[in-house]
C-alpha cells in the first residue's frame, strides 16, 4: 500500500493505492493521524483494490475526526468491489462516497 | 306450451342458422296427390266425354230414324206431291216431327241420279237450324252435285235408313236418309199406283247439339273438380292435423330434447290407437329412458371427475414421495425420472446423501400398476427412506425391507428393487439386487451390474441378499431403469428392447454425453411415437463427479500469518474477484480468531474445499468455545458513529452464501460456503 497526501488550501487529499486491510491499516492510521491543519479531507480510492473491516475502521475514524473539527469528508473514485463493502456495512449513508 | 314451442324453435334457429332448407314431406305428398287426382279426373272426364259423345250419336241416330220414318209415313199417307191439298197439312206435321224427335232439319228431296242433283220438295227446320241453312234450303230449290252415296243407297231402297255422319270444318252433322214412295197421279183423274222414290232426310247438327252438351259437360267438369278438390283439401287437412303436425311436434320435441331438458320435458299425448299414439308412447318411453340415462351419465361423470381429482391428488402425493428430478451434490450429479402409465404408478426411484458423505440410490418396480401398485410403492419408498439411514449395506437393507414388506402383504404383491451405496472416499459402490433389471455402469465400456441378484422383495420372509462391489471413477455413470423402458412398445407392437438400450448407452459413452437420461428419454420418445404407454417408465442416473480439491493450511493465531492465508487463497484456480471475496471473509474470521480465541497464540487450521459448484472455507481452532454466527450485528441498528466491534464478522457472513458453526471435540469449526455460480474462473479472468 502506498499513500500520497496533497494539500490544497485547507483540503487534504489522501491518495491510497493497493490493499487496505488488517496488515496495512496501521500504516494508513499513522499517515492520517496528523492532518497538519487541514479542515477538509478527500480520500482518493481510485487505486484501492481491496478493503476489509480494518480499513473501514480507519476510514470511519478519520471521518469522525474531520467532522468533529467541522470539516467535510468524502471518499472518491471508489471501485465497485470496494464500494460493495461500504454499501454492505451501511457507511455509504454516513458520508459521501462516490465512484467518480 | 305454445310459448315453449316457439322458444324451442328459436333455439334451433339460433343454433343452426345455416340449416339446409327442408321441403315438408307433407307438402310434397300433397302436391303429388293433387297432381294424380287431377290427372285421374282428366282421364275420367275425357272417357266420360268420349262415351257420352258416342252415346249421343246413337241416340241421335235413333231420333233421326224415328223422324225419318215418321216423315216417310206422313209423306206416303198424305201424298206430298199433291201440294195443293197437302202443303198446309204437311208443314205443321214436319214441324211437329222436328220438335218431337228433336232434329234440326227434315226434308224431302227428289233426286236426279244422272245429274247428282236434288230438288227440295219439302223442308222443315228445328230450333237448332242456322239462318244460313234456312236461306240456302227451301222448297223448290235444286242443288246440283250434292247427291251423295248415302242418298243414292237410300234411293235404291234401304228402308231402314242410311246414316251419314258428315264432319266438315264447318259442320258436324248426322243425317238419316230414307226412301219414300210418292203416289203419282199424272192425269189427276185416275189413281195410278206409280212408284217413284223420293228421299227423306232427317238431319241433326251435332255441333249445335254438342255445344249444348259441352256446356252441360263443362258444368259437370267444374262440379267434379270442385268436389274432388274439396275432398282432397279435406283429406289434406286431415293428413296435416293427424299426421304432419304430430310428426312435426314429435320432431320438435326430439330436436330440443337435450337443450330443453332443463325446462322440463313435456310428454306427448297418447290418445287413440293410431300409429301416432304408439309413436308418442314410444317417444315418452324413450324420454324416460334417456332422462334416466342422462342422469346416470351425469352421475357417472361427476363420480369420475371426483375420482380423477382424487387420483390427481394421489399423483401429486406420489410425486411428492419422490426426490426432485435433478440433484447436484458434491460427489455426484443425480437425475431421476418417473412417468406412470396411469395417473399413479408402481415404480419408484430414490436417492439420498448419507451423513458420512456416501450416496444411497435405489430403483424399484411393483408388480402391476395403478392404485394398488402405487399404495405398495408408497410403503416401499417409506421403508427405503428409513433403512437408508440405518448404516446398513444394500443387502442388509434389502433383507429388512423384504421382511417388512412380506410380513404384511395379503395380496402377494412383490417389488423388484435395486439398491446401491456410493462411497466417494473409497471410490467404491456396493450394490444388491432384489429381482430387478440389471443396471449398467457407463465407464470406459458398458458394464452390466449382474452380480448379487436375488429374489424380488415382498413375497418370502427371511430371504438373504448378497452385496457386490464395483469401483467407480469420476465421469462414470450409473444407469438404473425399470422394465417400462426396455419393454416400451411402439405402434407396431415392437419392444424398445434391452439391445437398443445397451446400444444407446454405449453411444453415450463414446459421445461422452453430459446427460445420459436425456439421451435415453429422447430416443425412447422417438421409438414409441404416438403409441400408448403401457407401463410406468422410471430411470435414475448418477454421474460421479471429480472429488473436490481440499487445501489444508496449518496456522498460528497471529495476524502476521495473514499473508500466508492470502497466498493460499490466491493460489486457487478461481476468478480474481471471487478470490478477493473469499479472502475478505478469511481475513475477517482469522483476525477474529487471532483477537479472541486464545490467551496466548494457538493452532488454527484453514481448509479450502473447491467443488464444482462452491468453495467451502473452514476455520478450526482449539480456543475457547465461541459461536461467531450468534449475535451478528444488525446493520440497520448499528451505530456507525460510535460502535466499531462485530463489523468484520458481519461482513464475512454477509458475503458468504451460507455458514455453519459447530463445536466438536474441543474445537470451534466454522465453515463458510461461497457459490461459484456466476463467478468467473481463473482462465477467463486473466
Amino acid at each position: 500500500m502506498t499513500i500520497k497526501k496533497t494539500f490544497d488550501g485547507d483540503t487534504l487529499t489522501v491518495t491510497v493505492e493497493g490493499w487496505l486491510d488488517t496488515m496495512t491499516s496501521p500504516e494508513f492510521h499513522q499517515e492520517v493521524a496528523d492532518l497538519e491543519g487541514a479542515r477538509n479531507v478527500v480520500l482518493d480510492f481510485e487505486k484501492v483494490e481491496y478493503i476489509s473491516s480494518a480499513g473501514l475502521r480507519e476510514t470511519v475514524a478519520l471521518y469522525r475526526t474531520v467532522s468533529a473539527n467541522g470539516g467535510s469528508f468524502s471518499v472518491r473514485k471508489v471501485a465497485p468491489k470496494v464500494m460493495d463493502v461500504f454499501t454492505l456495512t451501511g457507511f455509504d449513508k454516513k458520508f459521501e462516497i462516490r465512484s467518480d | 306450451m305454445k310459448k315453449d314451442q316457439t322458444s324451442s324453435d328459436n333455439n334451433i334457429k339460433e343454433k343452426k342458422p345455416k340449416e339446409k332448407k327442408t321441403y315438408s314431406l307433407f307438402v310434397r305428398i300433397g302436391l303429388l296427390m293433387l297432381l294424380i287426382i287431377l290427372i285421374l279426373d282428366g282421364v275420367v272426364l275425357m272417357l266420360t266425354y268420349r262415351i257420352s259423345y258416342e252415346n249421343n250419336l246413337k241416340i241421335f241416330e235413333d231420333q233421326l230414324r224415328g223422324a225419318a220414318k215418321a216423315t216417310v209415313h206422313y209423306c206416303e199417307t198424305y201424298n206430298l206431291y199433291d201440294d195443293e191439298v197437302n202443303a198446309d197439312k204437311i208443314d205443321p206435321l214436319f214441324d211437329n216431327i222436328c220438335e218431337l224427335f228433336n232434329v234440326t232439319y227434315i226434308y224431302v228431296v227428289e233426286p236426279n241420279i244422272e245429274t247428282r242433283s236434288e230438288t227440295y220438295l219439302e223442308i222443315a227446320f228445328g230450333d237448332d237450324a242456322s239462318e244460313e241453312a234456312k236461306r240456302a234450303r227451301f222448297r223448290g230449290v235444286t242443288v246440283t252435285g250434292k247427291l251423295n252415296d248415302s242418298e243414292i243407297e237410300a234411293y235404291n231402297g234401304n228402308t231402314e235408313g242410311v246414316i251419314l255422319h258428315e264432319v266438315t270444318y264447318f259442320d258436324d252433322a248426322l243425317i238419316c236418309y230414307m226412301p219414300c214412295t210418292r203416289y203419282f197421279d199424272e192425269k189427276k183423274d185416275a189413281y195410278v199406283n206409280y212408284k217413284k222414290p223420293l228421299i227423306v232426310g232427317a238431319e241433326i247438327s251435332v255441333q249445335q247439339v254438342n255445344a249444348r252438351f259441352e256446356h252441360q259437360f263443362l258444368q259437370i267438369v267444374i262440379l267434379t273438380l270442385s268436389v274432388t278438390l274439396v275432398i282432397a283439401g279435406a283429406f289434406a287437412l286431415l293428413l296435416y292435423f293427424k299426421v304432419s303436425k304430430p310428426i312435426r311436434m314429435i320432431s320438435n320435441r326430439m330436436s330440443g330434447f337435450v337443450t330443453d331438458r332443463k325446462k322440463g320435458i313435456q310428454k306427448l299425448e297418447e290418445k287413440g290407437s293410431s300409429e301416432f299414439a304408439q309413436m308418442s308412447h314410444s317417444f315418452n318411453t324413450m324420454t324416460d329412458e334417456i332422462n334416466t340415462y342422462i342422469d346416470d351419465i351425469k352421475e357417472l361423470h361427476r363420480v369420475r371427475h371426483m375420482q380423477e381429482a382424487e387420483l390427481d391428488i394421489a399423483r401429486q402425493i406420489q410425486k411428492g414421495l419422490l426426490k426432485p428430478e435433478r440433484s447436484d451434490i458434491a460427489t455426484a450429479e443425480i437425475r431421476g425420472h418417473m412417468h406412470p402409465a396411469r395417473n399413479v404408478g408402481g415404480d419408484l426411484y430414490d436417492y439420498c446423501q448419507l451423513d458420512d458423505g456416501r450416496t444411497f440410490v435405489a430403483i424399484a418396480d411393483v408388480s402391476g400398476k395403478g392404485i394398488s401398485a402405487s399404495l405398495f410403492m408408497s410403503r416401499a419408498i417409506t421403508l427405503l427412506h428409513l433403512y437408508a439411514q440405518m448404516n446398513y449395506t444394500p443387502a442388509k437393507i434389502l433383507e429388512e425391507y423384504n421382511n417388512t414388506l412380506a410380513s404384511q402383504n395379503p395380496n402377494g404383491m412383490f417389488i423388484t428393487t435395486f439398491i446401491a451405496i456410493w462411497d466417494p472416499a473409497k471410490g467404491e459402490m456396493i450394490y444388491s439386487n432384489a429381482g430387478h433389471n440389471i443396471p449398467y455402469v457407463l465407464s470406459d465400456r458398458l458394464i452390466p451390474l449382474d452380480q448379487a441378484h436375488g429374489v424380488a422383495a415382498g413375497l418370502f420372509e427371511g430371504e438373504i441378499y448378497e452385496d457386490a462391489l464395483i469401483t467407480l471413477k469420476a465421469g462414470d455413470t450409473l444407469f438404473l431403469y425399470t422394465d417400462g423402458v426396455n419393454e416400451a412398445k411402439n405402434v407396431e407392437g415392437a419392444f424398445y428392447s434391452t439391445e437398443r438400450l445397451e446400444e444407446k448407452l454405449t453411444d453415450c459413452i463414446e459421445a461422452n454425453a453430459p446427460d445420459t437420461m436425456h439421451v435415453i428419454l429422447s430416443d425412447l420418445r422417438d421409438f414409441v411415437q404416438e403409441a400408448e404407454q403401457n407401463d410406468d417408465i422410471t430411470m435414475l442416473t448418477m454421474k460421479i463427479k471429480e472429488p473436490p480439491k481440499e487445501t489444508v493450511l496449518d496456522l498460528r493465531s497471529n495476524v502476521e500469518q495473514l499473508p500466508t492465508v492470502k497466498q493460499t487463497i490466491f493460489a486457487l484456480p478461481l476468478g480474481e474477484d471471487f478470490k478477493r471475496t473469499i479472502y475478505l471473509a478469511a481475513e475477517e474470521i482469522f483476525v477474529n480468531i487471532c483477537s479472541y480465541a486464545y490467551e496466548t497464540p494457538g493452532d488454527v487450521t484453514m481448509k479450502l474445499l473447491c467443488a464444482d459448484n462452491a468453495v467451502e472455507l473452514t476455520f478450526i481452532d482449539g480456543g475457547k468455545p465461541f459461536d461467531p454466527t450468534r449475535d451478528v450485528l444488525d446493520i440497520d441498528d448499528y451505530d456507525h458513529d460510535n460502535a466499531i466491534g462485530g463489523l468484520g464478522r458481519y461482513l464475512a457472513f454477509s458475503i458468504a452464501d451460507s455458514y455453519h458453526y459447530e463445536y466438536t471435540d474441543g474445537k470451534n469449526i466454522l465453515s463458510l460456503t461461497f457459490s461459484r455460480e456466476g463467478q468467473d474462473d481463473d482462465q477467463k479472468d486473466v
